[in-house]
């Protein structure tokens, strides 16, 4: 399974990918938002131009849950057109409790558990839940009410 | 340059017709005729603006149709994608991209970059999307045939399966209307293999094909710049073919490995917005 660190310098790393993407909040990700236009097919019936240039964080989202997984899901978010404040604010500060059910963010708070109900996925982050969903071959994660 | 000069030879023609009448008009229209038809008639010219190359087109259809030929097909695709930053800075990933295809109704993508890892199955029924590193997928229904679920997948989600033009040529969704610009460039050797360099131009892309030569017109390499972004961000895609793939049951079917879970598609309206 790729969603095994198993040797020490790759924990390291992703410990220091996550400081790294801390250290971003609260500077509005100067740099590192990605544009989305680059086409990988010719025709146009498959590979429609969406123009879709916003706020698509490089994102280090690095999911270390102890001696867990570890979710090393290092998307480029191709995110689109949230509130860029939503993910700061959840990437920067422990103030889970404010997050805001139907919200949606590009990038999980660290240390966040998989919970898998009725086969569907949810991530359970300290006393916040989100659940994830594709937006083209991204993934974002909307707040919600516990499922249970 | 061709259009300026009929543009020119139009005007001339509007000013007869008020001096002559129809007749004579009718007349000029033949001629002009007949001369925008030596014109493109004329072998090994350079190539101009706003031409398409009769070579270059037929060596597109030609392997649109070798491709259309194959029953089972496996490619594996060493790419190269350009990202663009918000502030313009482009950086560059390194992927692959490996198909295993069963026409006219069977796919597997594994696409795979620095950053993403993604494997689609499609089954002639639903497209499944599977994140291996966050063990998400997600499934959606399909139409009957690998070119429709591609354009489905696209319009109503907004997944982009990277060289889906493998799928699209040589049918009439191939797309060749839309291609202002044709040329072959020349022969070339892509990996050691002699394959001929054509250049494409259309709306939002130029792009290049390189083909082998001979009876099994395969494409050996495309390269896709993204005109309509200002940094002309590229796409590279190095392709390696086996037209007897091994293929057995378990090879189109998605069975959730444990510890996965599903998750929804937004819909693509929701990414346009």
């Amino acid at each position: 399974m790729m969603n095994r660190i198993h040797n020490p310098l790759a924990v390291a790393t992703a410990a220091a990918v996550l400081v790294f993407a801390t250290s971003f909040a609260g500077e509005a990700q100067a740099g590192r938002e990605v544009k989305n236009n680059t086409r990988t097919s010719v025709n146009k019936n498959v590979n429609a131009n969406r123009n879709v240039n916003v706020n698509q964080n490089v994102n280090k989202n690095v999911n270390v849950n102890a001696n867990r997984h570890v979710d090393i899901d290092v998307d480029v978010d191709r995110d689109h057109r949230h509130p860029i404040g939503t993910a700061v604010a959840v990437g920067a500060t422990v103030a889970v409790t404010s997050a805001i059910i139907g919200s949606t963010v590009y990038a999980l708070p660290p240390a966040c558990v998989p919970v898998v109900i009725g086969n569907v996925m949810y991530q359970q982050c300290g006393g916040v839940w989100y659940q994830p969903q594709y937006v083209g071959t991204s993934v974002q994660y909307i707040v919600i009410n516990p499922p249970r | 340059m061709n259009i300026d000069r009929w543009g020119r030879h139009g005007t001339s023609a509007r000013g007869r017709r008020d001096r002559q009448g129809h007749w004579a008009g009718a007349l000029l229209a033949i001629a002009l005729f007949a001369g925008a038809g030596t014109a493109l008639a004329q072998p090994a010219a350079p190539a101009v603006a706003g031409t398409r190359d009769a070579r270059a087109m037929e060596a597109l259809t030609g392997m649109g149709a070798y491709l259309r030929s194959l029953k089972t097909f496996a490619v594996h695709a060493d790419t190269v994608t350009d990202e663009v930053l918000t502030t313009g800075q482009k950086l560059q990933f390194a992927g692959s991209v490996d198909y295993l295809v069963q026409t006219p109704n069977r796919f597997r993508a594994d696409v795979r970059n620095d950053r993403r890892e993604r494997r689609f199955i499609y089954d002639g029924k639903t497209v499944t999307m599977y994140a291996p590193r966050m063990q998400y997928y997600g499934t959606v229904a399909a139409p009957a045939t690998i070119a429709e679920a591609l354009v489905v997948a696209d319009q109503n989600y907004g997944i982009s399966l990277p060289l889906a033009d493998l799928f699209l040529w040589g049918t009439d969704k191939a797309g060749l209307e839309d291609i202002k610009e044709a040329q072959y460039i020349g022969p070339a050797k892509i990996g050691g293999k002699a394959c001929d360099h054509f250049a494409f131009r259309q709306e939002g892309v130029d792009w290049q094909l390189w083909i082998q030569p001979g009876a099994r017109p395969l494409p050996c390499k495309i390269v896709i710049t993204t005109t309509a972004e200002p940094a002309q961000p590229q796409y590279a895609a190095l392709l390696t073919w086996n037209t007897a793939p091994k293929i057995d049951k378990g090879s189109f079917a998605f069975v959730p490995p444990k510890g996965t879970g599903k998750v929804d598609f937004a819909p693509a309206a929701a990414i346009k917005n």
